[in-house]
């Protein structure tokens, strides 16, 4: 399991600015939807051993992660990518398996990013970075 | 109001991307989610920029990119390449292509933000500044305490470049070419030395990216082995090649000398501008005088002591890229004058011989120059006697070739001023 930080939101901020909930909120349900479809088309992948597909999966995974400062999904994925492009098999499975609960700690950490922001924003607090 | 399309399959980027464009400028943001909705929607409306992803279902990137480049109505508009892709045959056709900026994702990192905020700019304020080369002046070739980019795959080279260079400059490091690139242009560096061995984008693709993106603004230090050195001149992209070698000592000397070459007077800027410029001036004198006197002339230390007058002095300018005057003059004795004059048979009097002679070597210089894309302005030739040698010793900032005939008493001295018109307008002022 990669020991980078599950998520950091301070890029994030930088391209949505720092007071739009709304936005976050949106994000929040969108990369939900989008790391579902992918977990779904890898698992599929790796059912039908699938490496050409599987390695596609992957890349666009790194690319949903990095957009949202999920940095360990984003390092699994690389992983994965190079794993199914070298057709190592074994490696593909032990990082599918990783994969399941960094994507389930990612989704855990936006949320609390986003709960953070919201008490903050209705307290009237300041709208600094927040890491979860 | 400007309109750009941002074409990406993944939903999340096309989110981000319109979040992001729609704070920095007031535009208008259509989304599609592969090539062929791209094209779609550019033949139903013109966009100011296409930001595109190249791994995409249907129809990907470089296919769309190739239609929109093979199309006349739509070949004109700027795509920005934004792309998790790194295979190096993919990157080069990319950018074959002809685009705007290539970007790596995450669109969240900070240099694909301060890319894609420069091209918007450049959207936001078309028409009013002027392109990149045109605007940027010329500096010296290195510049102790600027920004250096190191590119080179090699990380033992880039270690090495940076302990002994370290003190001097701000070091920057890129491990590939698209890297290179992404910093070059992101960070605006004024210098980048250019390893041979270089990943996803080769060395003089690199360079010559470089060099239509940025102009003359940017100098290209090509770090090449011993062996490659002339072929790597030859290309014609770079200011100035050194040898690569992982003596720190060899190394340093180089660069030295590098920036001994290069200071900031008017001289050496047009040196930096013309690599080989003195060379050039030699070469072209001695070519001269081997053609009129059939015999070989070779640089002199200094003139000879007991010269007798009167003295010829012709002089010819060159105006370069509207930024320097470039003077050259030959000045000689009667006795050399006339021999020059009995030796170019269609002359008679001396005069008229240097007055050949200079626009010859004149003639040369302007060829050196345009061939390294410079634009050059050349004045007829001035020719005027002189009671006595002119005493005062030339500015430092000046170049003094003297030169006598092997074999012969005869004596000719070369002398190139420049004059930057910056400076003259701020005399002026």
């Amino acid at each position: 399991m990669s020991t980078l930080q599950t998520f950091s939101g301070d890029d994030l901020l930088r391209i949505i600015g720092d007071d739009d909930l709304d936005t976050l909120a949106e994000l929040q349900a969108l990369l939900g939807i989008e790391c579902g479809r992918i977990l779904a088309e890898m698992t599929e992948a790796a059912g039908a051993a699938d490496n050409t597909r599987m390695a596609r999966a992957a890349h666009k995974l790194k690319s949903v992660a990095g957009n949202v400062g999920g940095h360990a999904v984003r390092q699994l994925a690389m992983s994965m990518e190079d794993a199914a492009k070298r057709s190592d098999d074994a490696e593909v499975t032990r990082l599918l398996a990783d994969l399941g609960p960094a994507l389930e700690a990612l989704a855990q950490a936006f949320g609390d990013f986003v709960s953070v922001r919201r008490a903050r924003s209705s307290d009237g607090g300041p709208a600094g970075p927040v890491q979860p | 109001m400007t309109r750009i399309l941002v074409c990406d399959d993944d939903l999340t980027t096309r989110f981000l991307l319109k979040r992001f464009l729609t704070r920095e400028i007031p535009c208008t943001v259509v989304e599609a989610d592969n090539g062929l909705g791209a094209l779609k929607a550019m033949t139903r409306e013109p966009f100011d920029l296409l930001i595109l992803d190249l791994d995409m279902p249907v129809m990907t990137g470089r296919e769309t990119l190739q239609i929109i480049r093979d199309t006349a109505a739509l070949r004109t508009v700027p795509v920005v390449v934004l792309t998790a892709e790194s295979d190096e045959r993919e990157v080069q056709q990319i950018i074959r292509l002809g685009v705007q900026a290539f970007l790596l994702k995450p669109v969240a990192g900070d240099r694909a933000q301060a890319r894609l905020r420069d091209v918007l700019a450049g959207l936001h304020g078309r028409g009013q500044a002027g392109s990149v080369s045109a605007s940027s002046s010329v500096g010296p070739l290195l510049e102790t305490g600027q920004p250096l980019l190191v590119a080179d795959d090699d990380e033992d080279f880039r270690h090495l470049v940076v302990s002994v260079l370290g003190p001097r400059f701000t070091l920057l490091e890129a491990s590939n070419g698209i890297e290179a690139l992404d910093t070059a242009i992101g960070e605006q560096v004024p210098a980048v030395l250019v390893g041979r061995r270089l990943s996803l984008l080769k060395a003089d693709v690199l360079a010559a990216k470089l060099r239509t993106l940025r102009g003359p603004g940017v100098r290209l230090i090509a770090v090449a082995p011993k062996l490659e050195i002339e072929a790597v001149k030859a290309t014609g992209l770079y200011d100035a090649v050194i040898a690569r070698t992982f003596i720190p000592d060899v190394f340093e000397a180089q660069v030295e000398e590098l920036l001994r070459s290069s200071g900031s007077s008017p001289l050496d800027r047009v040196r930096a501008l013309v690599p080989g410029f003195r060379g050039n001036v030699i070469t072209a004198v001695q070519q001269l005088l081997g053609m009129v006197m059939k015999m070989d002339a070779e640089p002199t230390p200094t003139a000879p002591a007991d010269l007798a007058g009167p003295f010829y002095r012709a002089a010819i300018s060159l105006a370069l890229d509207d930024q320097f005057d470039v003077t050259l003059a030959l000045l000689c004795n009667r006795e050399s004058a006339n021999a020059f004059s009995m030796a170019m048979t269609e002359t008679e009097a001396p005069s008229d011989a240097l007055y050949e002679m200079v626009n010859i070597v004149g003639g040369r210089l302007r060829n050196a120059m345009t061939s390294r894309g410079l634009a050059v302005t050349q004045e007829l030739p001035v020719v005027e006697e002189l009671a006595v040698l002119p005493s005062a010793p030339p500015s430092p900032d000046d170049l003094l070739l003297d030169f006598g005939v092997v074999g012969q008493p005869l004596f000719l001295s070369a002398l190139v001023t420049v004059t930057s018109r910056e400076a003259l307008a701020a005399k002026a002022s």
